[in-house]
């Protein structure tokens, strides 16, 4: 079923284009990871869907109830993390007031602890456990992991696997390929405002392999990926006629945001 | 509305105890203050004229000049600043605006807000209008109830209006400063302007602190222009809010 479908959007601000036309969809059960570089649209593209910002023309079409952790985790300073739990119950209309306390306790929170005394981390754990109390069907998170520690990362991963397994949706960007890797069903890469590769992760990792060439020559088609001493590195489509060697996820990405192409 | 009521409760308690030492500081020393200023009269009578010291000495033009006509009056336009400045440019400059604008519709959120600052304006305006019968009466002293309803509704009228201008700067700038400073610099043009005859108008304090009132004679086309400047002016905050990138 699908929970979002996105077609054609586009969004700028003055001369600036922050997203170009893009298009997707999110279906129930799925993770799916919006990725690319600072200033490539994602947070645009979320905010648009999210009704934040008003797109400049394009389709969005949410059949879901949405919940949503933003990029800056700001939450009211002079709150305790107890009140901050009671002020998104009377502000939300699906939320689960036991699950929010029960994942401040996993979080290991204190529901007396003023905001203001929260770390970066921990403030964001407290955002993730209001989102998540949230009683909906498509949870949209930007940069969830951000600045959490490798314990608490892999179990909000693990928690954002499960709710895809429970028939959720989960919409997320990161910066952090390996998360990705671990959890994303589909992703697509934006660079400057469009969506240059979209696709399930294995099937992107299929589609590309990195071809070496002696300097100063080139591959055609090729997305330029790094260069070595004596050779040049390049990102190609498969095909039948050249040889390469199978590439890692973030050479693909790396290649794709560069954009250089021959 | 609980939680602007709530965000609002440090302001509105500030100003409330702010304006209780004021009225605590006047009403208790009409006496003291009457023979001081008898004892200075020759210096004093060359602002105020010459039958103003003594009419002092009667509680009612004492009260009137001095807390409605002076202290209370002068507060109006900043009560209804305190409140409508922080009220959207402090969630815009914090960052918090998303966490209410993806869990109510913009319409909830603003009216909100609005309701919330209006409620305790209304609730700091009446109180301390009351205030001085409300003390007359414990005191067994007599003031026309129908003269503190009659500033009641200029002071009303005029923090309301003050608050509107505020609401549209808090919902204009991303930062509580800048919406801070440009309401402070609209009532200061606006005073300033006010002293020139032809446009006199502009100056709200010659209609919050009007004389007239002391007869209970209420400026009823400059209350309805107030008021209808003051809708629009919220009618624009919304439209502005409205269509806001976040």
């Amino acid at each position: 079923m699908e929970l979002l479908r996105v077609k054609n959007l586009k969004k700028s601000y003055g001369e600036l284009v922050a997203v170009d036309g893009i298009s997707f969809t999110v279906e129930q059960g799925e993770v799916f990871a919006l990725l690319g570089p600072n200033g490539a649209g994602k947070t645009s593209t979320i905010k648009c869907i999210l009704g934040l910002r008003k797109k400049d023309s394009g389709e969005i079409v949410l059949n879901s109830s949405v919940a949503y952790l933003p990029e800056k985790k700001e939450l009211y300073r002079s709150y305790t993390v107890e009140r901050m739990i009671k002020t998104a119950k009377s502000y939300g209309k699906n939320f689960d007031e036991k699950k929010a306390y029960s994942l401040v306790e996993e979080f290991k929170l204190n529901p007396s602890e003023k905001v203001a005394n929260l770390s970066h981390g921990m403030a964001t754990l407290l955002y993730l456990a209001i989102t998540l109390a949230e009683d909906v069907t498509l949870y949209v998170m930007d940069e969830p992991t951000w600045g959490l520690d490798p314990l608490m990362r892999n179990k909000v991963l693990s928690i954002m696997r499960k709710l895809s397994l429970d028939g959720k949706a989960v919409l997320y960007t990161s910066h952090i390929l390996s998360e990705v890797e671990k959890v994303a069903d589909r992703v697509a890469i934006m660079r400057k405002g469009k969506i240059v590769e979209m696709g399930p992760l294995d099937d992107i990792k299929e589609k590309y392999i990195l071809v070496s060439v002696p300097k100063g020559e080139s591959v055609e088609g090729g997305y330029f990926y790094k260069e070595t001493t004596e050779e040049e590195i390049y990102l190609v489509e498969k095909a039948t006629n050249i040889e390469g060697q199978p590439a890692s996820f973030d050479a693909i990405f790396e290649a794709l945001v560069k954009g250089e192409r021959k | 509305m609980r939680k602007e009521l709530y965000d609002m409760r440090v302001r509105t308690l500030w100003m409330f105890f702010i304006l209780l030492a004021i009225f605590l500081s006047i009403a208790p020393f009409h006496k003291m203050i009457y023979n001081f200023l008898e004892k200075e009269s020759f210096a004093v009578q060359k602002y105020v004229g010459k039958n103003f010291i003594a009419n002092l000495k009667d509680w009612k033009f004492f009260i009137y000049t001095q807390w409605f006509g002076k202290n209370f009056g002068q507060l109006i336009p900043i009560i209804g600043l305190i409140l409508g400045f922080p009220l959207f440019s402090r969630e815009f400059e914090n960052s918090t605006i998303e966490f209410l604008l993806v869990r109510r519709t913009r319409r909830d959120v603003f009216s909100s807000k609005f309701l919330a600052a209006t409620t305790m304006l209304v609730a700091i305006v009446v109180f301390f209008s009351f205030l001085p019968w409300i003390y007359s009466a414990i005191f067994g002293k007599t003031l026309d109830l129908k003269v503190c309803l009659a500033f009641m509704v200029h002071d009303l009228t005029a923090a309301f209006f003050w608050m509107s201008v505020s609401l549209l700067f808090s919902v204009v700038f991303t930062e509580q400063v800048k919406a801070l400073l440009s309401v402070l610099g609209v009532l200061g043009v606006t005073t300033a302007l006010g002293f020139i005859k032809p446009i006199r108008f502009l100056n709200t304090y010659r209609y919050i602190l009007s004389a007239d009132l002391m007869r209970s004679s209420i400026d009823a086309m400059y209350t309805i222009s107030l008021l209808i400047i003051s809708f629009t002016t919220i009618f624009i905050s919304w439209k502005v809010f409205e269509g806001k990138d976040i």
